[in-house]
């Protein structure tokens, strides 16, 4: 098991220090090849079986507030954070996890996981996962924002 | 005279009309195979949702304090997906039901069974499958429709999805032309084939594969949706 050197380590919990001035540090790519490594399979098959329908909106209760906006559909969360994670493994950049960090958080998933899908992909599952990768660069929300402030502006 | 070109035109035809077909008969079967073993072989090795055949489809959801009334039982159907989107879903499950249907029960096919094995399957009228190629390539029209005018869809199609569809929509309408002999016979019929076989070697390796899938999936993995559940 390889010892962790990054900002996630499991034996002390995250404080407000660690979050900060994560913009220099550079990406551990070592931690988010052997998270989507251990996953791969069946991120692969998940992103397969993906048709896109984008039938899982309706059951977001997020999505249905927000008036229908597309980027609270859960596929397209799922798509646009570990999809892109798993597409460019080792490529991943700071901005890269900014931008992911916008579609898993910023008051659109609060993996309340009654995300459906018709073709079974556990959707809330590989939500979590992506935010796990983002805890282990320092990525993490920012709760003090709103939720109905992110909920219903016009620039979500 | 100058000499001919090895990939003249009868013989790109006796290709596609003869060893290909095999070909991609092959890569259907065996790619199809494959990816259900894969599937299957995932519960060994994570630590991820488990696949295993539950007898939960066949259980209700106990619930002994609601009073089974016909209100209740039509409150139910109406939060199921056809509930909630019928329109999709009856025209998803026309498409489906056609997609495979037609094919399987197409006169002509059958027809060219019989000549090389020997048997066929039941053939249906000509009028009825071409009713059902119609609703195929409706359905081809309103998968485009929405993925290009319904924001949500949009906001998850990638371009790989307008080729799936156009590989989905070609033999059939490669197939209803020839058929009635609209344009020339031969070239449509070798373009239908070819369209045929290429839509039979992409499935496995596509989003096509949630032909199988769906019912792995759905009936078999252990999620809260699905009835694999227990």
């Amino acid at each position: 098991m390889r010892k962790a050197n990054t900002a996630w380590d499991t034996n002390k919990t995250l404080k407000g220090d660690d979050l900060k001035n994560t913009d220099e540090k550079p990406v551990d790519s070592e931690y988010i090849k052997l998270a989507l490594g251990r996953n791969s399979e069946m991120i692969k098959m998940s992103l397969k079986s993906c048709v896109h329908c984008s039938l899982c909106a309706d059951s977001c209760f997020l999505y249905r507030n927000s008036g229908g906006n597309p980027k609270f559909i859960p596929g397209y969360k799922m798509l646009n954070s570990i999809g892109r994670m798993y597409r460019s493994r080792a490529r991943l950049t700071r901005k890269d996890f900014e931008e992911i960090k916008m579609v898993l958080w910023n008051s659109r998933c609060v993996l309340c996981m009654r995300c459906y899908c018709p073709m079974g992909i556990d959707i809330p599952y590989f939500l979590g996962l992506a935010r796990t990768i983002c805890y282990s660069q320092g990525v993490a929300p920012d709760y003090e924002k709103s939720v109905l402030e992110d909920v219903f502006s016009e620039t979500n | 005279m100058g000499e001919t070109h090895f990939l003249s035109l009868s013989g790109a035809i006796e290709f596609i009309n003869g060893p290909l077909i095999w070909i991609s008969a092959f890569i259907f079967s065996a790619g199809l195979l494959f990816q259900t073993i894969r599937l299957v072989l995932l519960k060994k090795r994570t630590s991820a949702p488990v696949i295993k055949l539950s007898r939960a489809y066949f259980d209700d959801t106990p619930d002994d304090m609601i009073p089974k009334t016909p209100g209740y039982r039509i409150m139910k159907l109406k939060l199921t997906l056809a509930g909630r989107k019928p329109g999709v879903f009856f025209s998803t499950l026309a498409f489906h039901v056609c997609l495979f249907t037609a094919p399987l029960f197409l006169f002509a096919h059958n027809i060219l069974f019989q000549e090389f094995a020997g048997f066929r399957l039941p053939a249906l009228h000509e009028r009825v499958t071409d009713v059902m190629t119609f609703i195929v390539m409706g359905g081809v029209l309103f998968f485009l429709f929405r993925r290009l005018f319904v924001s949500g869809v949009r906001a998850v199609t990638t371009p790989g999805d307008f080729l799936l569809l156009f590989l989905t929509g070609a033999p059939y309408l490669t197939g209803i032309l020839a058929y009635h002999q609209v344009f020339d016979y031969k070239t449509l019929i070798t373009l239908h084939i070819l369209a045929g076989e290429i839509l039979l070697i992409v499935i496995p390796f596509t989003r096509f594969v949630h032909m199988v899938f769906f019912f792995v999936f759905r009936f078999f993995a252990q999620g809260e949706y699905s009835m694999g559940y227990k």
